[in-house]
């Protein structure tokens, strides 16, 4: 399976000493390179992380030795008050999404609640001095005190991060938007709330394109929503979208402008032997991702994740339970709403590879050639950078081993719900709670 | 008489300094920063994890798995408002015990949750703890409890659900579609059908519906039936198509309106709410009209059965933004604008009851009482004594 080549590196340094609700950590993302890694908490604030490029002399594994620092952070959503519904809207940033990297700056995509952002990332190492008309410290020179004129040269200084909002995109959505996903073309972005799915110019705030709406006439009849949507990675034109009912529609924009209809649709027929009250709740698609590949569709849905073929709708081609042993205490996790927790799924770089996360933070990564699973646990203290991670187990049943965890004193408040996994090497990152893995 | 013990984990003990001593029961477990006491506009969060009723304190209260425990947080406190909110469930128990407070109203809402028929995997405790249950809701199916209990639950979080200040769309619509589900379910079986027991009784004062107290006095007059407190007192067939609307439309829209609701109501909670008049706010959730088709409510069922599809969609209207507001969402926006959402403490919501110049759950009931137009009342808890009782005891609890 490969978790000696994971290569898990904790950075403690940026931690603090405790932990308010603010801190904890609502999603994770890097970059299109990986060099980069943007964090966004619940309290608005989005921390960047680089990662540092050793050269190990004449073996250049720049992958291998690199840790993640903090390159930049900045309060990227304020808390907002919604006047006429006397409704809070949450500073917490629900995603990031990188843009393609063009010029020297990046750029970033965050979304709260209800407006999303495009920020500018950028460097400057170097300032201009020798001005004419400014002293030093920027105050006027007299002028009668000049003399000579001559040309400000640029002289480099520290590093220094800016980042500056390049657009806000807001109003564009009544309920709560939950992803946003950047079109290969480079020009456009979705984003998606719970009813409907706008398309967006990177260019463009005034306006967006409605391409998704499921809203009813009637609210009474309201009995599905938008969980997830994503561009595909290669085709411009098709997104696929996630409902709460645990069905995939994927959509061809050219089809026609608001694509209700779709032009495929992933379902599973529900597998009356396992029927209860919760099937519905936990048919609920959390996540989807659409491979590297752009040929395969990864979702989780409470217990499971599943890839789906785009050619094959009747049902996914791989299933892989992730905590199976909680099929019997989906009562319990109902009363205190674990059950409605919202895990993320994501792929290794080449797809052969899925992971997602548990509670008691675990996480578990499947092997899709093998088919085989392995739980891991986020370990938060004592970890060494390139430890590798200890191989858990929940006990169900059967022999019990040491160091095997009972399915009762699971800990449900620890619960990994974000993650990413970098685009080429095998570099995880886990939140939880406040603090970022690697 | 039952009484309410809460007991406190040591960290707050200093809060809550005659919780030890009354032997009361509850680990409160904090998942946020601040506290909300006496004056300081600060809020907490608390998981409380257990409530027991009359028991004597189990040894082992401190290894419940969290799982089966009472879950759910908030005491919220949210930035702006100053609105306290906090739901507290039990689900260890026989009871499920929800306190939620908004604005101007507290209200605690308590539900039979199970008997003897499913027990919980808890301490064994648990055993005599249901035998001794003062509701004693006795079940002969233990699917059909399972089924009641969850669509009770259902119930009570779809309704707080929307008393918080972030409600999310997607868990609401989830969970009523289970409610949906259970009720087709349930209507199939044939076993949907309407507690009329608690609705008669003519001379009911809206001041004595706390519902608690109410929950604790039917246990002792009437004969253990499952229908008795989480039940949605839907009657007959001709309720039916409009329940699943029903159960939505109760929930009020605007949030500035609370949800004063009574346990063992859970119907009622998800009465028809009359949206025409000042009435709407809480007692939408007050009115035991549930019932439709009971005779002394007839005139507010009519009136709330047509409005119910417009109720129905302003549950989810609450989630929309109001650019164009449809016409409904702004009757009850200035319905609601003279709600004063004032500062209110933990101690008074936990409490349910308030110091003099805010109105306390029983004086809103009064003061909602003249507003009646109609005479749709809840059962009258006939046993006075025991709500005098339960606030004395809430009384000490907080401290107040």
């Amino acid at each position: 399976m490969g978790e000696d080549s994971e290569s898990p590196k904790i950075n403690h340094s940026f931690l603090r000493d405790y932990v308010t609700e603010a801190d904890v950590i609502s999603t994770v993302e890097f970059n299109q390179t990986g060099d980069l890694l943007a964090t966004g908490d619940k309290g608005g604030r989005v921390v960047i992380f680089q990662r540092e490029t050793e050269s190990k002399g004449e073996s250049e594994e720049l992958g291998e030795s690199g840790e993640y620092n903090v390159y930049s952070t900045f309060q990227s959503h304020e808390p907002d008050f919604d006047y006429l519904k006397s409704l809070e809207i949450e500073e917490k940033i629900n995603k990031i999404r990188w843009l393609p990297q063009q010029n020297a700056a990046h750029f970033l995509l965050s979304t709260n609640d209800k407006t999303i952002k495009l920020w500018k990332v950028s460097e400057r190492d170097k300032r201009p001095e020798g001005y004419n008309l400014k002293d030093e410290e920027g105050r006027i020179k007299d002028i009668s005190t000049v003399t000579s004129l001559r040309v400000p040269v640029l002289k480099p200084t520290d590093l220094m991060v800016e980042v500056r909002p390049r657009r806000i995109f807001a109003n564009g959505h009544t309920y709560h938007v939950n992803s946003i996903s950047v079109n290969s073309d480079g020009e456009t972005y979705l984003s998606a709330d719970d009813l409907r799915i706008n398309m967006w110019h990177l260019d463009i705030t005034d306006r967006s394109f409605n391409i998704v709406d499921i809203k009813p006439a009637n609210m009474e009849d309201l009995t599905e929503v938008i969980t997830a949507a994503e561009f595909h990675p290669h085709h411009c034109q098709l997104f696929v979208y996630s409902s709460s009912k645990g069905t995939l529609r994927l959509c061809d924009m050219r089809e026609s402008a608001l694509c209700d209809k779709h032009s495929k649709i992933f379902e599973e027929p529900e597998d009356p032997g396992n029927r209860s009250f919760f099937s519905e709740i936990i048919s609920s698609v959390s996540d989807v991702k659409f491979s590297h590949s752009g040929r395969y569709l990864l979702t989780r849905d409470y217990l499971t994740v599943k890839v789906w073929d785009l050619n094959m709708e009747k049902g996914p081609v791989e299933t892989y339970q992730v905590h199976e042993y909680l099929r019997s205490k989906l009562c319990s996790l109902y009363e205190n709403d674990c059950i409605f927790d919202k895990f993320e799924c994501v792929w290794n770089s080449t797809d052969s590879v899925i992971m997602t996360g548990a509670y008691n933070s675990f996480f578990r990564m499947f092997d899709r050639e093998t088919g085989r699973g392995v739980t891991l646990e986020a370990w938060r203290e004592n970890s060494k950078p390139r430890a590798v991670l200890r191989t858990r187990r929940v006990y169900t049943g059967g022999r019990r081993r040491r160091g095997d965890v009972g399915v009762d004193s699971l800990d449900f408040t620890k619960k990994i719900l974000h993650m990413a996994w970098h685009p080429a090497e095998n570099i995880i990152a886990i939140a939880t709670c406040n603090r970022v893995m690697q | 008489m039952a009484s309410i013990f809460v007991v406190s984990a040591e960290r707050f003990i200093p809060l809550f300094p005659r919780l030890a001593c009354q032997g009361v029961l509850a680990h409160f477990l904090p998942t946020s920063v601040r506290w909300g006491r006496g004056g300081e506009s600060v809020g907490g969060a608390c998981v409380i994890r257990a409530l027991w009723m009359n028991y004597p304190l189990p040894p082992s209260l401190a290894g419940m798995s969290p799982m089966l425990q009472a879950p759910v947080t908030l005491v919220g406190w949210p930035r702006r408002q100053g609105v306290l909110v906090s739901v507290l469930w039990l689900s260890t128990l026989d009871f499920l015990f929800g306190f939620q407070s908004r604005n101007n109203y507290h209200f605690k809402k308590m539900l039979n949750m199970f008997s003897k028929g499913t027990k919980r995997k808890f301490s064994d405790g648990d055993e005599e703890i249901s035998d001794e249950s003062l509701v004693g809701a006795r079940v002969a199916s233990s699917y059909s409890l399972q089924r009641q209990s969850l669509l009770d639950m259902s119930l009570i979080k779809l309704q707080l659900c929307h008393m918080l200040v972030e409600p999310n769309l997607c868990r609401s619509v989830l969970i009523a579609n289970t409610v949906r589900q259970i009720q087709e379910e349930m209507t199939h079986d044939g076993s949907w059908h309407m507690v009329t027991e608690a609705f008669c009784g003519p001379g009911q004062s809206p001041s004595e519906r706390l519902v608690a107290t109410e929950v604790l006095c039917r246990s002792r007059e009437q004969d253990a039936e499952p229908k008795l407190f989480s039940v949605i007192s839907y009657e007959g067939c001709r309720e039916e198509e409009v329940v699943a609307d029903e159960t939505l439309c109760s929930v009020s829209v605007s949030d500035t309106v609370s949800n004063v609701c009574l346990a063992g109501r859970i119907g009622q909670c998800w009465e028809k709410s009359e949206l025409s008049g000042v009435e709407r706010d809480e007692e939408a959730l007050e009115d035991s009209r549930l019932g439709s088709g009971e005779d002394e409510e007839i005139d507010t069922e009519d009136g709330a059965s047509t409005e119910s599809p417009k109720t129905t969609g302003q549950v989810f209207g609450t989630f929309e933004i109001k650019n164009s507001s449809p016409a409904p969402d702004s009757a009850l926006e200035e319905l609601f604008s003279d709600v004063d959402t004032s500062y209110y403490d933990l101690d008074t919501m936990l409490t349910g009851m308030q110091s003099a110049p805010k109105m306390g759950p029983y004086d809103i009931l009064d003061s909602l009482a003249p507003s009646h137009s109609s005479p749709s009342i809840v059962s009258t808890p006939k046993c006075r004594s025991d709500l005098n009782e339960l606030d004395h005891i809430m009384e000490i609890i907080v401290g107040s």
